[in-house]
């Protein structure tokens, strides 16, 4: 093979392999943003926290039924139309964890989840104030 | 000009020609990829600003006066449903199915929710859904959320489901 051929052969290579770095770090540098989905499991959380507060389950308040299962330790009630009334609000795969404490001791716990988006919310009856919490991982 | 002389330069010519080749389809080979990945980032960018705008959406769909409670972050279920008969449009419904769902009080029809339905003694496990936008399409992008309801005819609350089928 000549000089000059083998000089082409080089180049040729080179720029080949240019254009492979280059489509490589074409496909790999856009950065797929978490924003939007942190932001709607967010409002979902809120949401969701903001809801539960607010019915009535078997006629009963929700902070009727919270002091219920603090000074009687009665949580039947929230033990058995809690999960129900979640995985319908929530997509079925979604996991979660339900908290309700009083002075920082948690009393009353739902479902199992790590870590993901939070939101608090208070509640107070007869004098009590409890901390209700809900986690969607 | 001796006759070795012109075939080395047709020789010359013919690599010359050879590389440009080579060259040029490098070229259209680079252009063709080039475009590739901005039609799709294109469409990509497209598909998250209607994530975007849906998500928007998914936030202050409970806040629009024409559906919200008075004090509270709720839909007033009343409100809701002259709403729907108004045949009210905003921009941002566009290109969008909105549908909310009752989830608690659970539902015992799988009805659409209608002004005669809701007075009905029945309400509101007599039916579902309150419609508020429909569009047609295929393979819709769905995001929900979880929503508060109120029920101004017994002063109660319940549960829904905001879904946003986006297309």
């Amino acid at each position: 093979m000549k000089k000059a051929q083998t000089e082409i052969l080089g180049v040729v290579i080179i720029i080949a392999l240019l254009l492979v770095f280059g489509i490589f770090y074409l496909k790999f540098s856009s950065n797929t943003s978490t924003l939007i989905p942190e932001m709607r499991t967010n409002i979902q959380t809120n949401n969701l926290l903001q809801a539960l507060l607010k019915i009535n389950i078997n006629n009963e308040p929700f902070d009727s039924l919270i002091y219920k299962c603090y000074s009687k330790k009665d949580c039947s009630t929230l033990n058995k139309e809690l999960p129900k009334i979640i995985s319908l609000s929530l997509n079925n795969e979604t996991q979660y964890k339900f908290t309700i404490s009083e002075n920082n001791k948690a009393f009353f716990t739902l479902g199992s989840c790590s870590s993901g988006i939070t939101a608090n919310y208070p509640i107070s009856k007869n004098g009590l104030i409890f901390d209700t919490n809900m986690l969607i991982c | 000009m001796t006759a070795h002389q012109s075939t080395k330069a047709q020789l010359e010519m013919n690599e010359t020609i050879i590389v440009l080749f080579i060259v040029f389809i490098i070229l259209i080979i680079s252009i063709f990829f080039y475009y590739q990945y901005s039609i799709s980032n294109v469409k990509k960018t497209g598909e998250e600003t209607l994530t975007t705008s849906s998500s928007v959406l998914l936030s202050s769909i409970g806040s629009l006066p024409d559906i919200s409670c008075n004090k509270e972050n709720c839909i007033d279920t009343i409100k809701l449903l002259a709403f729907i008969n108004q045949n009210k449009d905003y921009p941002i419904f566009d290109k969008k199915t909105i549908t909310i769902e009752q989830v608690y009080p659970q539902p015992k029809l799988d009805k659409i929710c209608t002004p005669i339905l809701y007075n009905d003694v029945n309400f509101p496990t007599n039916c579902k859904k309150f419609i508020l936008h429909k569009n047609q399409g295929s393979n819709p992008k769905i995001i929900s959320t979880p929503i508060s309801l109120y029920y101004p005819q017994n002063k109660q609350y319940g549960i829904g489901k905001l879904i946003i089928e986006v297309y």
